[in-house]
């Protein structure tokens, strides 16, 4: 059992959120990572704030989940902020130790900057968390529809996306199984002399790859076997379908745009 | 005689930089509605039978044929829709994210409406006796029920054969139980002709014709009677006989005038059972 | 080594939202020197039971008792190192675990792991090759250049090579064709008895557990179902099959000859030729029923 991680971390559930169409959620989390960058004062972080955690609030996926998500992000957060905090000098000085001053300026650049890279974790979480993996992919292929005409290979990036994610669980497992084989012969992965990990990485990741290429060649077997001669001419069971409240959410995402672009100074 | 569904006619094959032949002057052929099975040891050259049948390999020499029609590029994805080949590891073959993806993959390469694939998945899963695992990612089922869906996969195509390749090889004995009662009942209601590759003989016991393989050559073929009556042969080419078998031959030996000619446990029971009440 | 299991539960992701309790109320104590046998269908808890007897896995709850060690929840796995050298796990598919450039190098991985000097793991290397059946020559070769059988004996040498006094073996035949079933089955056999190893065979197979264990264990739903001799557990083959685990062919045989011919069979039958030879009596006997 390798519950440990889990890629992608949806959360199933039937919130609106959940059920927007992939596309639109694409749209959504793009659009929204864009114009983050207008804001730069008090009123459109306060905005763009608004939007993410009603947007959060909406997919009904607790609050403390999320949180527990972005934990190992706030060092990266915190360090932005420290840095601004001493490297900014701009406005008065507010505080000042020895050598070390902090200005105004600072202060705000240092809040705003890692306000603006939590807001970007947590809208392209939510995509995560809210979206499987496989509408993504669904939803990716068909934005990039448009590209099969300057002959990007847009259908195979997608199913190549698709069959990745689809033995992401089989490799933990094999992963897994491969590691205790090697335990039982005496490697400890857990720690030892630097010659002595390396040995250790390779004795998993040498089976690792041999079965993981023995499994792709069986895999393009089957396929081959059930008919798949690439994109031309195939249909698609899984469909996607653009909804009113779709358009709704896009709607929101143009008035945030603008209502960003009225109250930036 | 009706024409036979499959024939083979003098096939030879060789891997590329082998000298030896996996496969050498096999002939032979299955009508439809049979279950034939393919015996052989691991290496005999079954598998690779298999991959011929749907154009996956070609043959050095000879021919095959399909519902009638000589196998080549033209008739290649007409025969993969109507032939389905189940492999033997159930993860490798699970292409889609979920069951119903899985089962979709082939009709969505063989450019079925949207509309019509919907009714055939639902009709494809509930003949493997699946339905409630519909929305399944593949890590959440056992082997039996990836197979199954292996299986469904090939159904909704609505084939006229199906090819196991040692499909149940690395199943547990319930996993095996399940597939090969799931196929042994399309065979029966709906006259899918079946071909089972395996080294199983207690399986093959149970085909209406078995053909035994031996470094790459037919040595055998005939009816599992005819087939079992072999004897030692079959077990110094490393198979095994069904239990049945062995325990009679050991009965002969024993001086218990035993006939020749039952497969299964209960046969022999009544046959021992005869053999006692005249005394 | 005597192993003893007392109270042993085990939970996957304890205290958390995906807590699986995969085994509870675990008793059992195998003894040295035994060749015991545990079945059960898959999920029984079969194969978390054998990673706990060389500490891979650690008991969420009770002990287990490896000779003179003792592992419980608290027992940090660095402890657990010299238990390994003790007790050699060849697991399913074991040739999925090679990796080096030679079969010689693969062999001594293990043995060099434990801080055998390098000449002493070359020479049970070439000692191993040919116990499992491979020629010396062998040795010098890639392990991914050898046949699908051929890779599952070297796997299996180096696994030997660590000389354990406990072997586990989990479905060591899976996949293989009659003939290298058997001729796997025979050389543990042979093993087990020339080394005077503890053998612990994790199997589908009633046939094997009937001919080579001692004794059998009997896995259900997480838990000790049954445990006894062959012939204790395969008395009663109404019980197994109410868990969906069926008797050997030749009890089988046994039942309904016993049935059909309305007589006891003293025999277990738990051999082809056991089971020839109580036929062979019955006849001779020659009553009628």
């Amino acid at each position: 059992m390798t519950n440990h991680l889990i890629i992608g971390q949806y959360v199933p559930g039937h919130s609106v959120i959940h059920r927007l169409d992939p596309r639109a959620k694409l749209l959504i989390v793009f659009a929204y990572v864009l114009i983050v960058f207008l804001a730069n004062n008090a009123a459109t972080y306060a905005l763009l704030s608004l939007f993410a955690f009603a947007f959060a609030a909406l997919s009904r996926i607790p609050f403390s989940f999320i949180a527990r998500g972005l934990k190992p992000i706030l060092w990266v957060v915190l360090f932005t902020l420290l840095l601004h905090l001493f490297m900014t000098k701009e406005g008065d000085v507010i505080y000042q130790i020895g050598a070390l001053s902090v200005y105004e300026g600072g202060i705000k650049q240092g809040v705003f900057i890692s306000l603006r890279f939590l807001l970007l974790v947590l809208m392209t979480t939510m995509l995560t968390l809210t979206t499987t993996p496989i509408e993504v992919t669904d939803g990716v292929e068909s934005l990039l529809g448009p590209l099969k005409k300057m002959r990007v290979p847009v259908h195979e990036l997608a199913l190549m996306m698709a069959i990745s994610l689809r033995f992401i669980p089989t490799l933990m497992e094999e992963t897994e199984k491969i590691m205790k084989a090697q335990a039982a012969r005496g490697v400890d992965f857990s720690g030892g002399r630097f010659s002595e990990r390396m040995k250790a990485i390779v004795s998993l990741l040498v089976p690792l790859f041999i079965s993981s290429f023995k499994r792709a060649d069986e895999l393009a077997t089957a396929m081959e076997a059930r008919g798949y001669r690439g994109g031309e001419g195939r249909t698609k069971f899984r469909q996607l379908a653009w909804k009113p409240v779709d358009t709704v959410f896009l709607a929101a995402v143009a008035l945030l745009f603008a209502l960003l672009c009225l109250l930036r100074s | 005689m009706a024409e036979p569904i499959l024939s083979i006619e003098g096939v030879s094959f060789r891997y590329p930089n082998q000298s030896d032949y996996a496969v050498q002057n096999v002939s032979f052929t299955a009508e439809r509605g049979e279950w034939l099975a393919i015996v052989g040891h691991n290496g005999s050259g079954k598998s690779t039978i298999a991959r011929m049948l749907i154009g996956l390999l070609r043959p050095e020499r000879g021919a095959i044929r399909l519902f009638g029609r000589l196998l080549n590029d033209a008739t290649v994805w007409e025969v993969r829709r109507r032939v389905g080949l189940v492999f033997q590891n159930p993860d490798n073959q699970f292409v889609g994210a979920t069951v119903e993806d899985d089962i979709a993959f082939a009709l969505e390469n063989n450019g079925i409406p949207r509309l019509e694939m919907v009714e055939r998945i639902r009709e494809a899963i509930r003949q493997v006796h699946m339905e409630p695992f519909l929305h399944y990612e593949p890590h959440r089922l056992s082997g039996g029920q990836k197979q199954r869906v292996a299986i469904a996969g090939i159904l909704a195509l609505r084939p006229d054969m199906i090819i196991l390749d040692e499909a149940t090889s690395m199943l547990d004995p319930r996993g095996r139980e399940e597939v090969l009662e799931t196929v042994r009942r399309l065979n029966r209601q709906q006259r899918i002709t079946v071909l089972s590759i395996t080294h199983d003989l207690e399986e093959a016991a149970k085909a209406d014709r078995l053909i035994v393989m031996n470094k790459g050559e037919v040595m055998a073929e005939g009816t599992p009677e005819q087939i079992f009556r072999l004897g030692s042969k079959l077990e110094r080419i490393g198979l095994d006989l069904p239990f049945a078998v062995k325990m009679g031959s050991r009965l002969r030996e024993r001086g218990i005038p035993l006939r020749i000619g039952y497969f299964t446990t209960e046969e022999l029971v009544e046959e021992l059972w005869t053999l006692y009440s005249k005394k | 080594m005597d192993i003893v299991f007392e109270k042993v539960e085990h939970v996957y992701n304890a205290r958390s939202p995906l807590a699986r309790r995969a085994l509870y109320d675990v008793n059992v104590a195998i003894r040295s020197g035994a060749y015991v046998a545990v079945v059960g269908h898959t999920g029984s808890g079969k194969s978390t039971l054998l990673q706990h007897l060389n500490g891979l896995l650690q008991p969420t709850s009770g002990a287990v008792k490896i000779g003179e060690e003792t592992i419980t929840s608290h027992k940090r796995p660095k402890q657990l190192k010299p238990l390994r050298k003790k007790v050699g796990v060849v697991f399913q598919f074991p040739e999925h675990q090679l990796f080096e450039e030679t079969v010689e190098k693969d062999i001594c991985f293990g043995p060099l792991n434990f801080g055998v000097p390098e000449d002493e793991a070359k020479r049970k290397a070439r000692e191993l090759i040919k116990l499992v059946g491979l020629s010396e020559d062998v040795l010098v070769r890639s392990p991914f250049d050898l046949s699908g059988g051929q890779m599952r004996r070297v796997a299996i040498a180096g696994v030997l090579a660590l000389e354990p006094e406990v072997l586990v073996l989990d479905e060591p035949t899976a996949g293989l064709d009659p003939r290298g079933r058997k001729e796997m089955m025979e050389m543990f056999y042979r093993l087990h008895r020339e080394k005077q190893l503890t053998t612990v065979l994790v199997t589908h197979s009633m046939e094997d557990a009937a001919r080579y264990a001692d004794e059998i264990i009997v896995m259900h739903e997480g838990t000790v179902w049954g445990h006894g001799t062959p012939e204790e557990i395969f008395r009663d083959a109404d019980k197994l099959a109410a868990i969906g685990l069926s008797v050997p062919e030749t009890v089988k045989l046994k039942q309904q000859l016993e049935k059909r011919f309305g007589v006891v069979i003293p025999s277990p039958c738990l051999t082809l030729e056991q089971t020839a030879e109580a036929i062979q009596q019955l006849f001779a006997k020659g009553e009628r029923p």
